[in-house]
């Protein structure tokens, strides 16, 4: 190899990305000749800096970014078998059910609970619906073994009183909103499909 | 319900290997995009496609990489979607006096201000790389990454990977060079004498 090709391929060279063969040219072209030499030193500094830089000017991820993620795929995770089974019975339900995240019916153990808010079993949480909400409600999703209501919230949603009942499906939260399908402005054209999307697009309040 | 444990032993594995890599992958996604709200989109992006895959990935093959190649897709798409294209560094001009300078060893990192200094440096210059250069850079240069997986992440040919480093790096001296003459005055001098 001549002084241009050895000098085109230090940054391979420096990369390792030569066979054995290949590095002993570079290398005996390096022992006698000073000019190469001088190059290649350049590279290298040159190399390391920029190396060193971009380690080290790394950005970490912010705690929010990562909490959105861990909400993103929680909500992704148990619901999917669940809502499978129950795509059929949401579909034909006689309300509108959005899943929502559970996050919005979180508070500390130690705090007071709303009034608008209640955390029982699955009785306790119907009869304080049926006590303190103005319209009759359905229970959006069957309980089984492995779903249980324990809790729901009254709220507001598109301007129309509606419920989020917090159940645990196979141990983990999901949150189901529900409106009354004889109040004015329901969302009679969502789909049961709509329930897939919505975690995949799911951004936290606070953004 | 045997599928569904099947797939939920899979999303245990997940949630275990991926997570730990979200720092890695968001600075990643910084230095590509140059934004940190487009970084967040990406990573959240990748995450969600590599989840809904995730029980067709195959355990003992190389996870980082594999989450690089989904990230590095759909930076790509969305670039195209805004109508921006990857770009190219045909009108790169030649490196000369940087070339110059980094090898009289008149530029000298460690003289550098400090490691925050050069760390914004690099950053600028790798700002003002083509999108397709600087991928192929900071998979080399940050990732470590062998030319080999590169072409393969990014699904190109090896000659394009060895070509684009090649240029990328070489812009990259250009500006590190203009820059460090800047951050470290005595240099400015050094520089002038040595011109003929």
């Amino acid at each position: 190899m001549n002084c241009t090709e050895i000098r085109d391929s230090i940054g391979t060279y420096l990369d390792n990305e030569f066979a054995d063969a290949e590095r002993h040219l570079v290398e005996e072209h390096m022992r006698y000749c000073g000019a190469c030499r001088h190059v290649f030193e350049g590279e290298q500094r040159f190399l390391g800096a920029l190396r060193r830089g971009l380690a080290g000017g790394l950005t970490p991820a912010s705690a929010e970014l990562k909490e959105r993620l861990e909400s993103v795929l929680q909500l992704d995770r148990p619901a999917r078998p669940a809502w499978l089974q129950l795509a059929p019975i949401v579909a034909t339900a006689a309300a509108v059910v959005v899943v929502v995240g559970f996050f919005a019916l979180r508070t500390s153990p130690d705090q007071p609970r709303s009034p608008l808010e209640f955390h029982g079993t699955s009785l306790a949480t119907q009869e304080f619906v049926n006590d303190n909400f103005p319209y009759p409600v359905r229970l959006p999703l069957d309980e089984d073994g492995d779903t249980r209501l324990v809790g729901a919230k009254l709220v507001k949603h598109a301007n129309s009183p509606a419920v989020v009942f917090l159940y645990q499906v196979q141990g983990r939260e999901v949150a189901v909103l529900q409106r009354p399908e004889d109040l004015p402005g329901t969302l009679h054209d969502d789909q049961p499909s709509a329930v897939h999307a919505v975690p995949v697009k799911f951004t936290l309040p606070s953004r | 319900m045997l599928l569904f444990s099947r797939k939920r032993k899979a999303r245990d594995a997940f949630e275990a290997d991926v997570l730990p890599l979200v720092d890695r992958l968001f600075g990643f996604a910084m230095y590509l995009s140059g934004d940190r709200r487009e970084a967040e989109d990406l990573v959240q992006d990748t995450l969600v496609k590599a989840y809904r895959s995730f029980d067709r990935f195959e355990p003992g093959t190389n996870l980082r990489a594999w989450l690089y190649t989904i990230l590095a897709n759909t930076y790509k798409n969305r670039l195209r979607r805004r109508d921006q294209s990857w770009g190219s560094l045909d009108d790169l001009s030649p490196a000369g006096e940087a070339e110059t300078a980094w090898n009289e060893g008149t530029i000298d990192p460690e003289a550098m201000t400090d490691d925050a200094d050069l760390q914004e440096r690099v950053r600028e210059a790798i700002d003002k790389l083509p999108p397709d250069f600087r991928a192929v850079v900071l998979l080399a240069d940050l990732e470590g990454y062998a030319y080999r997986e590169i072409a393969d992440i990014l699904g190109v040919p090896i000659g394009t990977v060895m070509s684009r480093l090649h240029r990328g790096r070489q812009a990259l001296k250009r500006h590190l060079a203009g820059l460090a003459a800047e951050v470290v005055p005595h240099l400015v001098g050094e520089l002038a004498e040595e011109r003929p």
